[in-house]
Order: C-alpha cells, then sequence, then structure tokens
C-alpha cells in the first residue's frame, strides 16, 4: 500500500477506471469532490463503465427526483405536506426512510432566515433545488468521463433523466426480465468468463468477504451455468461491481472509494486501486 | 470576500418571491445561481471564472424572455466550473436496491 494521493503509480498509469462512487463524490460538497478530482484529472483518459450510469442514476437520483415529482402535485405546497405524501404513499421500511431522510437534509440546507419570503416562493426555491439537483448531476455525468465502455449494450443506462415539455422530470428505469432481453450482459458474460471466475475465486479465498461480495459469489455461480440469468434487472444489479471491473479491465489503474469490495476487484483483474478519499493506493 | 458572498447569497434568496411567478426558466436558472453562490460562501472564496459566470446567470435573469437552452447553458457552465450538483449530498446515504 501507498500514500500520498496515489503518486506512486507512475507515469505510465495514465488511464483509469472510476468506479460509481467516485462518480457521486463528485457531486456532493467540496470536501469530497476535490480530493476526487484532484487524484483524477492527472489521468489522460478517464473511463467508466455505462453500468456506472444506472447505479449512479439508481443510488440517488431517483430519489431526488422522487421528491420533485411529490412537491408538484395539487394541494402539495409546504415540506410537511411532501411528508405527509411520502408516509402516505410509500410502505413504512429503508424505502421511505430514505426518502424522509433525503427530504430533511435538502430542507436543512435550503434552511436559510428570509421571513419575507412567501410560501409559495419557498416551495417553488424547494422545487428548483431539486429539479437543478438531478438535471446537474445528469450533466456532470456528462464531463466527469472522457470514455464510456459500453459492454453489456445496458439500454437501462441510456435512459438518462430528461425534463418534459410540462417541467416534470422522467427518472424511470424500466424493467429486464428474461422473456425479453434488450441488451447483451449475457453475451458479454460468455466473452468474458475467465474475468468473471477470477472474481468468484478471489470471493471465494477471502478470509471475511463481505455480504455484497458474497451475494456476487453466488449470482456469478448462477450465471456460470445460465449466462441468461443476468438478464434479469434483480440479477445483474447484484455482480455490478463484478461487471464495471471487467468492463473496464483495459484500464491501467481502478479507482474507487468503496475498499471492502473494490480491493477485491481490483486485485482480481490485476490492477492497483486508487482511493482519492484516503489518497491511498493498494497494489494487486 | 466572504461578507460579498454571504450578502449575494441572501439577494439570490430574496430574489425567489418574483421568480415565483416568473418562467421556469428563470427559476431553473435562480436555482443554479444560488446553488453555486451557497458553495461559494460557504467555502469562503471565488475564483475570477466562477465570478464571471455568476455575472452572466444573473444577466439571464434580468432578460424578461429565456428558453430551455439558457438555462441549460448555465447549468452546464455552472458544472463545468467546478461547482457540485448536490453539495448537501454527503448527508444522504447513496444506497443500490
Amino acid at each position: 500500500m501507498n500514500n500520498g494521493d496515489g503518486l506512486s503509480l507512475g507515469a505510465q498509469a495514465s488511464t483509469v477506471l472510476v468506479d460509481t462512487s467516485l462518480l457521486i463524490e463528485q457531486q456532493k460538497g467540496e470536501a469530497h469532490s476535490s480530493p476526487v478530482r484532484r487524484a483524477l484529472e492527472r489521468f489522460t483518459f478517464r473511463g467508466i463503465s455505462s453500468y456506472s450510469k444506472l447505479e449512479y442514476k439508481r443510488a440517488w437520483l431517483q430519489r431526488i427526483g422522487y421528491l420533485h415529482t411529490l412537491s408538484r402535485k395539487p394541494g402539495v405546497d409546504t415540506v410537511g405536506k411532501i411528508l405527509d405524501q411520502i408516509n402516505r404513499l410509500i410502505p413504512v421500511g429503508h424505502q421511505r426512510r430514505r426518502i424522509q431522510t433525503c427530504l430533511s437534509v435538502v430542507s436543512k440546507y435550503l434552511d436559510m432566515p428570509c421571513p419575507s419570503l412567501s410560501a409559495k416562493a419557498q416551495m417553488v426555491r424547494l422545487q428548483g433545488f431539486l429539479k437543478h439537483a438531478v438535471l446537474a448531476a445528469t450533466e456532470a455525468l456528462r464531463q466527469m468521463s472522457t470514455g464510456e465502455f459500453r459492454g453489456t449494450g445496458c439500454i437501462r443506462a441510456e435512459e438518462l433523466p430528461e425534463e418534459k415539455t410540462d417541467g416534470s422530470l422522467d427518472i424511470t428505469i424500466r424493467r429486464c426480465k428474461p422473456e425479453n432481453i434488450r441488451c447483451s450482459v449475457h453475451e458479454f458474460f460468455e466473452d468474458n468468463r475467465a474475468s468473471f471466475e477470477k472474481i468468484k475465486l478471489a470471493i471465494s479465498n477471502a478470509p471475511n468477504p463481505s455480504s455484497e461480495l458474497k451475494r456476487t459469489m453466488d449470482h456469478i455461480s448462477l450465471a456460470q451455468v445460465t449466462p441468461t440469468h443476468l438478464c434479469d434487472d434483480r440479477h445483474c444489479s447484484k455482480i455490478s461491481d463484478a461487471i464495471i471491473a471487467v468492463d473496464g479491465k483495459e484500464m491501467s489503474v481502478f479507482a474507487a472509494n468503496n475498499d471492502a469490495e473494490w480491493r477485491l476487484m481490483a486485485s482480481a483483474m490485476g490492477k492497483p486501486l486508487l482511493n482519492p478519499m484516503t489518497g491511498q493506493t493498494h497494489l494487486p | 470576500m466572504q461578507l460579498a458572498l454571504t450578502a449575494l447569497a441572501s439577494t439570490a434568496l430574496e430574489m425567489w418571491e418574483s421568480a415565483s411567478i416568473a418562467s421556469r426558466w428563470h427559476q431553473d436558472i435562480l436555482a443554479a445561481f444560488e446553488n453555486a453562490v451557497r458553495q461559494s460562501s460557504d467555502a469562503g472564496k471565488v475564483s475570477m471564472d466562477q465570478l464571471a459566470g455568476f455575472r452572466e446567470a444573473l444577466n439571464d435573469l434580468a432578460s424578461d424572455s429565456l428558453v430551455k437552452a439558457n438555462a441549460e447553458v448555465v447549468r452546464a457552465q455552472f458544472v463545468r466550473l467546478g461547482f457540485s450538483a448536490i453539495p448537501y449530498g454527503s448527508q444522504i446515504e447513496p444506497h443500490d436496491e
């Protein structure tokens, strides 16, 4: 392991695979985004997997977009009424808590003293911020990479958030079923069978793999028997890190901030892992 | 500088009253502008390029008539100038379910 912003990688390390986690970090506040941008800017080619675009959208743009949708419903004219909608429409559970947390964080961010602002203006401001967050993050996705790998031909990754003519946002992520195959993830798996086997082996040899890694191993095993197993969106998402790693395996360096999964992915692909948040580089 | 940025953030906030009855493109640009100014104010610094971006956004806001492209250009420019889309996002735990 080396410290110091990954400077030990050498001059030949000019290409990097940027994981979804770092695409997200770059859209947070400066404390999160600056170290990532600094670490990545020295790479002449910053590649992302198209699968990361899907994750980026699913990880949080959908939640913010959902709040935007609720805020535009007739009769919803205060933050309290958005909360009522969340409680009415979303069953008790993780999803409801996540959306409530999201709303509370956004409201807190917007909470500047301005008694003269009417309730209507405050609501328009909230809608404006939510919409800006989704559309600016989408624009940022276009600017953050210099190239994209489309090994899986994931059509859902191409469905980026869009503003409709009535001002609403479309952040739908459609479902995929094996009965109606619309991508080439199964062919991608066949073409890269050896790489997926390496990842599976690395997980099985890991002393204490995370539950996410164990799940990845299980679904790789199922795909080894029937590759079209992955043509169900509930299954391909279980091996998302492995798909991204294999998609970008021609890159000289992998970069991510979730060491628990990515140290293993990078090691299995024989790549150094740069974590800009800790400034550490893990050699394979 | 900090004082000026704080004042600019307050001005942006007060502009929402008139923006609430303006076009949605005005609202889009004001949201992008306030988001950027807030980040500069929080950081206590702003670059010359970023200041130029603020100026352009304010010029647009002063226009009576705007179209979607105006809002898209301002949004893309603020992203290019290094402003985060979701600065409060560090408190939102991303998930992948």
